[in-house]
C-alpha cells in the first residue's frame, strides 16, 4: 500500500528571523481573483481618502515683521536659513528649525523690493525703493553684519534683483535691466526695449547667462547677459507678475499672470505656451519651482498657495489658512520637502510640500 | 531774423546785381503792404547760398547743380598721362563699369531687430543641447535627487598603493622594511637609491658617470626582463608554452651535463632536489607518463640507472590502478577485458550488455591491430559504430562478426566520402594494403565484410528504388513529356553525383573484389554485373546518405505538382501593384461588390438626420369641439391648426456628403472616457497594458508590487538639490565632431564658471574681512 504524505519545504513558509515578515503563500492565478478591478478601485479610493485625512500641511509661521512680507530668499547652502524683506525696509534672517528670527536690519528706506542670496552663501543682496542695491554679509549662524559690504547707487528705483548662479554678476530691473558686478559701481550692461518698466527678473539656473523678465507692458522679455541686445519679447493678454525657471530643464520657465493663470513656456518655442495652469481665482503673484523641476508652487491674491505638476493643467494641492492674506511671495525649499510663503499680513508660513507626508515634526 | 539773413547775404555776396536788389526791394514793399492790415505775417526765414560756379572749400555746393558736380574723370584724368598706378587704373575701370550706389544703411530699429533675431536663434540652438537630457529625465522610471554623478573610473593598483597607510604594527614593520632601507628606490620618479647616490657623490666625476651609466643600464635591462616576462605570461597559446617548456627541459639537461663535469657540489644538490621531487610525485598518486616529473626523470635517467626503472614502476603502478577501475566497470560483462587499453575500456563502457560482440574481445583486438596505426579517434569511431550497430539491427546477432567487419567498412566508407580528410584516406589505403597481406582469419573478416557490404548495398538499392518509384509516380501524374522512370532517375543521378567520387568508390570496390575474388562464396562475376548494373543507383543512394540536404532539396513531388489555379490567382496582385490607381479602384469596387457601402452610408446619414430633426407636435384632441361617438376622426383643418411646427435645424454636415457629425454631446460617454494616459504615449497598446493587470499586493508578488508602485521622484530629507549641472550633458554627447565641439564649449563654460565662482569667493572674503576688521 502506498501512502502519500504531504511534504513541504520549510523555506516556503517559515520566516528566517523573528523580524522578518510572515510569508503568505498566494495563488496569483487571475481566474481565482474575480472583481480585482472593483477591489482595487475601492482600495485606491480609501488610500486617497486617508491621504486627505492625514493631510496636515501647515507647519508653523514666522512672526516678527512689522509690515507685509515682500520678498524671500533661500540660503544656498543652509536649509534652515531664510532671509525675508518687508515693505517697511526691514530684512530679517530666520532659523527655520527653531522658527525664530536670528537677526534683523533696517536695510532700506521704503520697500525692500528685491532680495537674493549670493551663490557662495557668504552674503545676500537687497534692492529697495531708495534706489540703492546693498550687499550684506552673513555669517554661518545667520547673523548679518549691520553695515552693508557694498552699496550701489542707481538712477532709478530697482524693482527686483537676482544673482547669476555661475557668474560673478547680478541683474536688477526697473526702468531698464542692468547687469552688475559687485566690484563695480556702474552696471556692466544695460538692456532697454521700449519704455516700460520691468518688474521681475530671474536668471536661468542652468544656462546662467540667460535671464528673463516680466514687464508692465504685459510682456515677457528674454535676455542674454553676453549680448548687447535683448533676445525676444512675448506679449500676453495681461501682465505677468513673476517668473520662475525650471532648475532641471534649461529651456522651460513659468510665469504667474494677472489673468489667474500660470503659463509654462519653452524658451525655444514662444509662440504658444506649453501648458496653461488654471485653478487660482485671482491674480497669481509669485511662482517658484521645486528643485526637482517636477512641480511648482504659486501664491495668489486669492489668499492661497497652489502646487501644480509642471505638465498638468490643474493643481494637485491648495493650501490656505483662515488668517493668511494675499500671498506675495512663495519659495520651495532646496530639499524638496517644504514650502515657504510670505503674505501681506506680516507672516512667513512654513508648509509641507506633501501634505500627508510624515516628517517627524 | 529775415533782416539778419539779408544782412549776412549782402555781406557774403560780393557782386551786387541790380535786378536782385530790385527784387528785394519789391519784396520789402509787398511785406510792408501786407503788414498794414494789422496781421503780422509770419515770414519764413530763408537762406540762400549764392553759387559762384567755383568749387571752393569755403562754400556749399548744391548737389542738384549738374555743372558743379565733380566727375571722376576730372579727378583721375591725370592718371591717363602717367604709366604708373596700373592696379589703381584697373580698379577704377571696374568701378566705372559697375556703377552701383551703396545701399543705405538700415534704420537703427531694424538693425536691432536683426541682431535680436540672430542672437535668439543662436541661444535656442545652444539650449537644444539639453533636449536629450531633459527627455531622458522625463521618461525615467525613477529619479533620485540629488542626481548622482557616478564615478566610473577604474581604480588602478598604483592608486590603491598610494592610498595605503600602514596602521597595524605588522604593517608598520613591513613598511619599515620596504621603505627603510637606503638601497630601495623610494620614489618612482627618481632613478637611483639613496645609497647609490651617496656612493656616486663620493667618487670622482668621471668614474661616477661611468658607474651611473652602468647602473642605469642594469635597471633598464631588469625592467625589460620584467616586461618580457609579463608579456609572455599573458600569451595564451598552448603551443608556445609547450615549446617553452621543452626548451626549459633542454636547458636543464645541458646544465646538468655541464654541472656534472664542472661543479659536482651543485650537481649533488640538484640530484637531491630531484630525489625530493620523486617523493612528492609518489605521494601525489598521479603516476602518469606525461607529468613534469616524468619528463625530468628522463633527463636524470642518464645519470642514474634507477631513474628509468622508477619511471617504469610508476607507469606500472598507474596501469594497475586504472586497470582496476576498468575491471570494476566491466565486471558485469563477465569478460576478461582486463588487458584492454583505457581507451578501449572507455569505448566498451558504452556498449549494451545485450550486445554479444562485446564478449569476443579477440576479434576486436585483432581488428584493432589491423588498424593499429590509425589514430585513436578511429578507435573511438569503432566504438561508436558498435553502438549504432547495436541499435540498428539486432536480428543479425548470429552474424555478429561480419557485422563488425561491415561496420568498420562503412565507417571507412564514410571517411572515404569525406573529401577534406586526406590523411584518413591515406590511412585507409594503408589498411587495405595490410588487408591484402593479412592471413586467414583476417580474410575471413574481409569476406564477411564483403558480404555484409553487399547486403547493405542491396538494402539501400531497395529503399532507393521504392523512393524512386514514388517519385516516378508523381512525375507520371503531372508531367506531360512522359519521360521514362529510368531517364528521370538518371537525370536525378547526374544532378547529384560527382564523377571523381564515383570513380574512387568504384576503384575501392574493385580493389576489394580483386582481393577477395576467390574466397567469396557467391559467384563473383554475377555480383559484379549486378553491381555494375546498379552502381549508379548505389552511388546515388550512398550520396543521399552522405548528403541528406541535397536530397531534400530535390523533391520531384514538390517540383512538379503545382496547382495551376493557385498560380493564376496569386499572380494577379503582383500585376495590380504595377498598374494605375483606376485599376486599383476597380479592384476594390469588385472586391466589395456585394456590400454597397455608399448606399449604406447614405441610409445611415438620413437616419441620423431624421433622428436629429425635432418632430412636429400635434395638440389636437379627438372629440374636442365635435360630436362624440364611434368612428371619431380629427379633421385636417383642426390638425393643421393645432400642430406646432418644429423649427428646421441646420446640420453641420448638411453639405458634406461623406461625413456624419454628431452634434449631440453624449454625457453618458464621458464617464467612460480616459482621463490620464501613460506619459511618453505612443500607442493604444501601451495604455491597455497599463490597465490590463491589477497592481495591488494581493495580485502580485511583493517584488513586482514594489516595482509597480515605486515613486517617480525620490528626494532625501535635508539634502540640497542643486540645479542641473553642465556635466549632465556630457554623457549624452556622442563622439561625432559636432558633439565634441559642444562638449568643448561646455567645458570652457564650466571652467569659466568655476573661475568666476572662485573669483567671487575671493572678492567676498576680502570685502567681508575688510568690513569686519573695521568693526
Amino acid at each position: 500500500m502506498k501512502v502519500k504524505v504531504l511534504s513541504r519545504n520549510p523555506d516556503n513558509y517559515l520566516r528566517e528571523t523573528k523580524r522578518d515578515i510572515h510569508k503568505v503563500p498566494r495563488n496569483y492565478d487571475p481566474t481565482l481573483h474575480p472583481f480585482e478591478a472593483p477591489r482595487e478601485y475601492i482600495r485606491a479610493l480609501n488610500a486617497t481618502k486617508l491621504e486627505r485625512v492625514f493631510a496636515k500641511p501647515f507647519i508653523g509661521s514666522l512672526d516678527g515683521h512689522r509690515d507685509g512680507v515682500n520678498c524671500l530668499a533661500k540660503h544656498p547652502h543652509q536649509l534652515s536659513t531664510l532671509v525675508s524683506g518687508s515693505y517697511d525696509g526691514e530684512v530679517k534672517v530666520w532659523d527655520l528649525t527653531r522658527r525664530e528670527c536670528i537677526s534683523s536690519i533696517q536695510a532700506h528706506d521704503g520697500f525692500v523690493q528685491g532680495l537674493c542670496a549670493v551663490p557662495d552663501g557668504s552674503s545676500f543682496l537687497t534692492c529697495g525703493t531708495d534706489k540703492t542695491v546693498k550687499q550684506w554679509s552673513i555669517n554661518e549662524e545667520g547673523r548679518i553684519n549691520p553695515e552693508p559690504v557694498v552699496t550701489l547707487l542707481g538712477k532709478t528705483v530697482f524693482q527686483q534683483i537676482d544673482h547669476s548662479l555661475g557668474h560673478n554678476s547680478f541683474a536688477t530691473c526697473g526702468e531698464q535691466v542692468d547687469i552688475w558686478e559687485v566690484d563695480r559701481a556702474e552696471p556692466v550692461r544695460s538692456f532697454t526695449w521700449g519704455v516700460d518698466t520691468v518688474h521681475a527678473i530671474k536668471f536661468n539656473p542652468i544656462e546662467t547667462h540667460i535671464l528673463a523678465g516680466c514687464a508692465v507692458d504685459r510682456s515677457i522679455l528674454l535676455y542674454d547677459m553676453r549680448g548687447s541686445a535683448p533676445l525676444r519679447k512675448v506679449i500676453l493678454k495681461l501682465k505677468s507678475n513673476a517668473l520662475a525657471w525650471n532648475p532641471m530643464e534649461a529651456f522651460i520657465f513659468t510665469v504667474a499672470n494677472e489673468d489667474y493663470n500660470l503659463y509654462t513656456f519653452d524658451m525655444r518655442k514662444l509662440s504658444m505656451p506649453l501648458n496653461i495652469h488654471k485653478d487660482h481665482i485671482s491674480a497669481v503673484l509669485d511662482v517658484d519651482y521645486s528643485p526637482t523641476g517636477k512641480e511648482f508652487v504659486s501664491g495668489s491674491f486669492d489668499k492661497t498657495l497652489r502646487i501644480f505638476p509642471y505638465d498638468k493643467g490643474h493643481s494637485r494641492e491648495v493650501y490656505h489658512t483662515k488668517r493668511m492674506q494675499r500671498v506675495s511671495v512663495v519659495k520651495w525649499s532646496l530639499d524638496n520637502k517644504y514650502l515657504l510663503s510670505g503674505s501681506m499680513e506680516m507672516n512667513i508660513r512654513v508648509w509641507k510640500a506633501r501634505a500627508s507626508e510624515k516628517l517627524g515634526i | 531774423m529775415a533782416l539778419e539773413s539779408d544782412q549776412w547775404e549782402s555781406l557774403a555776396a560780393e557782386s551786387d546785381e541790380e535786378d536782385l536788389a530790385d527784387d528785394r526791394k519789391h519784396n520789402q514793399l509787398l511785406d510792408a503792404i501786407s503788414a498794414l492790415d494789422g496781421k503780422k505775417k509770419n515770414s519764413l526765414s530763408q537762406r540762400t547760398v549764392i553759387n559762384s560756379g567755383k568749387i571752393s572749400e569755403f562754400q556749399f555746393s548744391s548737389v542738384a547743380d549738374a555743372v558743379t558736380k565733380v566727375k571722376l574723370h576730372e579727378l583721375v584724368g591725370s592718371l591717363k598721362e602717367t604709366t604708373e598706378h596700373g592696379t589703381l587704373k584697373q580698379q577704377l575701370s571696374v568701378i566705372q563699369k559697375h556703377k552701383q550706389t551703396v545701399s543705405t544703411p538700415l534704420p537703427k530699429h531694424e538693425k536691432a531687430k536683426i541682431s535680436r533675431t540672430t542672437a535668439y536663434e543662436a541661444t535656442t540652438h545652444d539650449l537644444s543641447k539639453w533636449e536629450p537630457t531633459v527627455k531622458e529625465n522625463r521618461k525615467a522610471e525613477q529619479l533620485q535627487f540629488p542626481l548622482h554623478k557616478q564615478d566610473f573610473s577604474v581604480v588602478t593598483t598604483d592608486q590603491l598603493v598610494q592610498r595605503f597607510q600602514p596602521r597595524t604594527p605588522l604593517e608598520m614593520a613591513v613598511a619599515a622594511l620596504l621603505h627603510g632601507s637606503e638601497n630601495v628606490v623610494q620614489d618612482n620618479s627618481k632613478e637611483l637609491t639613496l645609497a647609490e647616490q651617496r656612493a656616486l657623490a663620493a667618487m670622482d666625476i668621471q668614474k661616477a658617470k661611468e658607474r651611473r651609466m652602468e647602473l642605469m643600464k642594469h635597471r633598464a635591462l631588469l625592467s625589460y626582463k620584467e616586461l618580457k616576462a609579463k608579456r609572455q605570461k599573458k600569451i595564451k597559446s598552448k603551443r608556445f608554452h609547450r615549446i617553452l617548456k621543452k626548451e626549459k627541459l633542454k636547458d636543464e639537461k645541458r646544465l646538468l651535463e655541464t654541472l656534472q663535469k664542472e661543479d659536482p657540489e651543485s650537481f649533488l644538490e640538484k640530484i637531491t632536489q630531484w630525489e625530493k621531487d620523486r617523493v612528492q610525485e609518489r605521494m601525489s598518486l598521479r603516476h602518469r607518463g606525461g607529468t613534469k616529473f616524468a619528463k625530468r626523470q628522463m633527463i636524470y635517467a642518464k645519470f642514474d640507472e634507477k631513474a628509468r626503472q622508477e619511471v617504469q614502476d610508476m607507469l606500472q603502478k598507474s596501469r594497475e590502478i586504472t586497470q582496476k577501475l576498468a575491471a570494476t566497470e566491466s565486471s558485469d560483462e563477465e569478460s576478461d577485458s582486463g588487458d584492454l587499453e583505457p581507451q578501449q575500456a572507455g569505448g566498451s563502457a558504452f556498449v549494451d550488455s545485450r550486445n554479444p560482440w562485446m564478449s569476443r574481445p579477440n576479434v576486436l583486438i585483432k581488428l584493432k591491430q589491423g588498424i593499429g596505426h590509425l589514430e585513436e579517434n578511429n578507435a573511438e569511431n569503432v566504438g561508436h559504430s558498435l553502438i549504432v550497430d547495436d541499435v540498428m539491427d539486432n536480428k543479425n546477432d548470429d552474424k555478429g562478426m561480419s557485422i563488425i567487419g561491415g561496420n568498420t567498412s562503412t565507417d571507412l566508407q564514410h571517411q572515404k566520402n569525406d573529401d577534406s580528410d586526406d590523411d584518413s584516406d591515406n590511412a585507409i589505403d594503408g589498411i587495405f594494403d595490410k588487408l591484402k597481406e593479412s592471413k586467414e582469419p583476417e580474410t575471413e573478416v574481409k569476406t564477411n565484410r564483403k558480404q555484409i557490404r553487399l547486403k547493405q548495398v542491396r538494402k539501400r538499392k531497395k529503399s532507393h528504388k521504392s523512393d524512386e518509384k514514388l517519385a516516378a509516380e508523381a512525375v507520371v501524374k503531372t508531367s506531360e513529356s512522359g519521360k521514362s522512370e529510368e531517364g528521370m532517375v538518371d537525370s536525378d543521378d547526374s544532378l547529384c553525383e560527382e564523377p571523381s567520387k564515383k570513380r574512387s568508390l568504384e576503384d575501392m570496390d574493385a580493389l576489394i573484389n580483386e582481393a577477395l575474388g576467390q574466397s567469396t562464396n557467391e559467384p563473383a562475376p554475377k555480383k559484379k554485373q549486378r553491381k555494375r548494373h546498379k552502381t549508379k543507383h548505389f552511388q546515388s543512394g550512398n550520396h543521399q546518405q552522405s548528403k541528406p540536404k541535397a536530397d531534400t532539396n530535390i523533391d520531384p513531388k514538390k517540383l512538379f505538382t503545382v496547382d495551376v489555379n493557385l498560380r493564376q490567382s496569386s499572380s494577379k496582385p503582383d500585376v495590380v501593384v504595377n498598374e494605375e490607381d483606376d485599376d486599383q479602384l476597380v479592384n476594390i469596387a469588385e472586391a466589395f461588390a456585394s456590400d454597397d457601402v455608399i448606399e449604406e452610408f447614405a441610409a445611415e446619414k438620413s437616419d441620423a438626420v431624421r433622428s436629429g430633426q425635432p418632430q412636429d407636435i400635434c395638440l389636437a384632441l379627438p372629440g374636442w369641439g365635435d360630436w362624440g361617438g364611434a368612428g371619431l376622426s380629427i379633421s385636417k383643418r383642426k390638425k393643421k391648426r393645432f400642430t406646432i411646427k418644429a423649427p428646421v435645424v441646420q446640420r453641420k454636415d448638411q453639405f458634406l456628403g461623406h461625413v456624419i457629425i454628431n452634434e449631440k454631446k453624449n454625457d453618458a460617454l464621458k464617464k467612460h472616457q480616459v482621463e490620464t494616459i501613460p506619459f511618453p504615449y505612443c500607442n493604444t497598446d501601451q495604455f491597455e497594458k497599463s490597465i490590463r493587470a491589477p497592481i495591488g499586493r494581493t495580485w502580485n508578488p511583493a517584488g513586482v508590487f514594489k516595482q509597480l508602485v515605486k515613486p517617480k521622484v525620490v528626494t532625501h530629507l535635508g539634502k540640497i538639490i542643486t540645479p542641473m549641472d553642465q556635466s549632465a550633458i556630457s554623457k549624452h554627447e556622442t563622439g561625432d565632431a559636432e558633439g565634441k565641439t559642444e562638449s568643448e564649449e561646455t567645458e570652457s563654460k564650466q571652467s569659466n564658471r568655476k573661475t568666476g565662482k572662485s573669483r567671487m569667493k575671493t572678492n567676498k572674503k576680502h570685502k567681508g574681512q575688510g568690513k569686519y576688521s573695521k568693526k
